[in-house]
C-alpha cells in the first residue's frame, strides 16, 4: 500500500509551478495541445492538483472565445472595385514605367548572364595591345637591353 | 481564416488547405504574367481579410480602406516576387499589408511600440455596434489600449488565426520574440478585462467575476 501511494505520488508531482504555467499560458494561449508535449504533460498534472491554475486556464480560454468571437470587418462592397479600377489605371497611365518593372522584375538576370561577358570582351578589346610590328621593336629594344653594358654591370652587380 | 466552405462532401482539414494554397500560388503565378482576371479572383479571396486585420490594427476604417488597396496594388506589381514553397500566400499578403501599417504609423510619427489612438472607429455601422456584446466592446477598448506590436500579434495568432511561426514571418521577429509579444499582449488583455469584471481575477487573488 504505501509502494502504490509513492507511486501515486511520484506520478502527480510535477516540476511545473503555477507562475511557469501563467508563463506558458501567456506564451502558448489555452490550447494546451499546442504546447510542446513536456510542458503539456507537466501542465496538466498541474491542473490536476491545482484551482488556481485551473482558473487561470478559464481565464485564457474565455479571452481565446472573446477574440475568436470578434465580430467580422469587412471590406465595403465598393473597395474591390476601386482597386481593381486602380491597378488598370496603373497599366494604362504609364505603360512605359509598366514595362520597364516588367523588365526590370523579369528579364534582369538573363540579361545580366549574357551582358557580363559582352561587357568583358569589349573591356578587353580597348584595351591596346602591341601590333606584331611594334612587337619585333620591343623585342629588339630588350634584346639591345641585354647586350648593353649598363645592363652587364647591372648584372655582375647581382 | 476565411476558406472553409462546410458544404457538400466533408473534406479532411489538411485537403482543403493544400487545395487553397495551390489555388494561391496559381494566382499569384498568373498575376505574375499579368493575369488581371487572376488578379481579381485573388482580391475577391482575401480582401475581407487583409481588411480586418488592418482595420483591427489601425483602429480607422479610412486607413483600412487605403492600406488594403496599397496592399493588392503592391501584389498586382510584385506578384513575382512571391517564393513558392517559402510562406504561404496569406502570410504574404498579410506581410506587405503589415508592413505598409507599420510605415504608415511612422508617417504619422507614432512610435512602434505606441498604443493606438482611438478606440475602434466610430464611423463604424451603428447596426454592428449595436449587435456586439457589451463584452466585445469591452474587449474592443482593451485592444486598442495595446502597443501597435503587441496588438498585431495577438491579432495575427489569435483573430486571423495564424500559427507563432507565420506571425513572427510576418512581423518579421524571431519565434521567441513573439511569444513574448503575446504573453504581453494576453497579459495586459486580461489585467484589463479583470477589472472590467469580464473575466475572474488574476491568478493569486484579486476583484471581478466572470459575465
Amino acid at each position: 500500500m504505501a509502494e502504490l501511494a509513492g507511486a501515486f505520488e511520484t506520478i502527480m508531482d510535477t516540476n511545473m509551478d503555477l507562475s511557469t504555467f501563467n508563463d506558458l499560458l501567456d506564451r502558448h494561449g489555452p490550447a494546451l495541445d499546442t504546447w510542446p508535449e513536456a510542458l503539456r504533460r507537466d501542465a496538466e498534472v498541474l491542473l490536476s492538483t491545482s484551482s488556481e491554475a485551473a482558473d487561470a486556464l478559464a481565464d485564457a480560454q474565455t479571452l481565446a472565445n472573446l477574440l475568436a468571437a470578434m465580430p467580422d470587418a469587412p471590406a465595403p462592397s465598393h473597395l474591390a472595385g476601386r482597386i481593381l479600377s486602380k491597378a488598370t489605371a496603373a497599366d494604362t497611365e504609364d505603360p512605359w514605367q509598366r514595362l520597364l518593372d516588367w523588365l526590370g522584375g523579369r528579364l534582369w538576370r538573363p540579361v545580366l548572364a549574357a551582358g557580363l561577358p559582352l561587357a568583358f570582351g569589349f573591356a578587353v578589346g580597348m584595351v591596346q595591345l602591341p601590333s606584331a610590328e611594334e612587337d619585333a621593336y620591343l623585342a629588339a629594344d630588350v634584346g639591345l637591353m641585354a647586350f648593353s653594358p649598363t645592363y652587364a654591370e647591372l648584372a655582375d652587380e647581382e | 481564416m476565411s476558406g472553409a466552405s462546410g458544404h457538400g462532401v466533408e473534406e479532411r482539414p489538411d485537403d482543403s488547405v493544400r487545395a487553397a494554397l495551390a489555388r494561391d500560388e496559381a494566382l499569384l503565378a498568373a498575376i505574375a504574367d499579368g493575369d488581371g482576371n487572376a488578379f481579381e479572383s485573388l482580391v475577391r479571396l482575401h480582401l475581407d481579410a487583409i481588411h480586418a486585420y488592418l482595420f483591427r490594427l489601425t483602429g480607422s476604417r479610412a486607413d483600412a480602406e487605403d492600406l488594403a488597396q496599397e496592399t493588392f496594388l503592391r501584389v498586382w506589381q510584385k506578384a513575382g516576387n512571391y517564393q513558392s514553397g517559402r510562406v504561404k500566400v496569406t502570410t504574404w499578403l498579410h506581410t506587405i499589408a503589415h508592413r505598409l501599417a507599420i510605415d504608415g504609423f511612422r508617417k504619422k510619427r507614432e512610435l512602434p511600440d505606441s498604443k493606438a489612438p482611438e478606440v475602434i472607429d466610430p464611423q463604424a455601422d451603428p447596426a454592428a455596434r449595436q449587435a456586439a456584446s457589451e463584452q466585445q466592446r469591452l474587449l474592443d477598448q482593451a485592444l486598442s489600449a495595446l502597443p501597435e506590436r503587441q496588438r498585431a500579434a495577438i491579432l495575427l495568432c489569435q483573430v486571423q488565426g495564424f500559427s507563432n511561426a507565420q506571425a513572427a514571418e510576418i512581423l518579421g521577429v524571431k519565434v521567441r520574440a513573439l511569444e513574448s509579444l503575446l504573453a504581453r499582449a494576453r497579459k495586459a488583455l486580461r489585467e484589463s478585462l479583470s477589472q472590467l469584471g469580464v473575466l475572474m481575477a488574476e491568478t493569486g487573488g484579486g476583484t471581478g467575476g466572470r459575465i
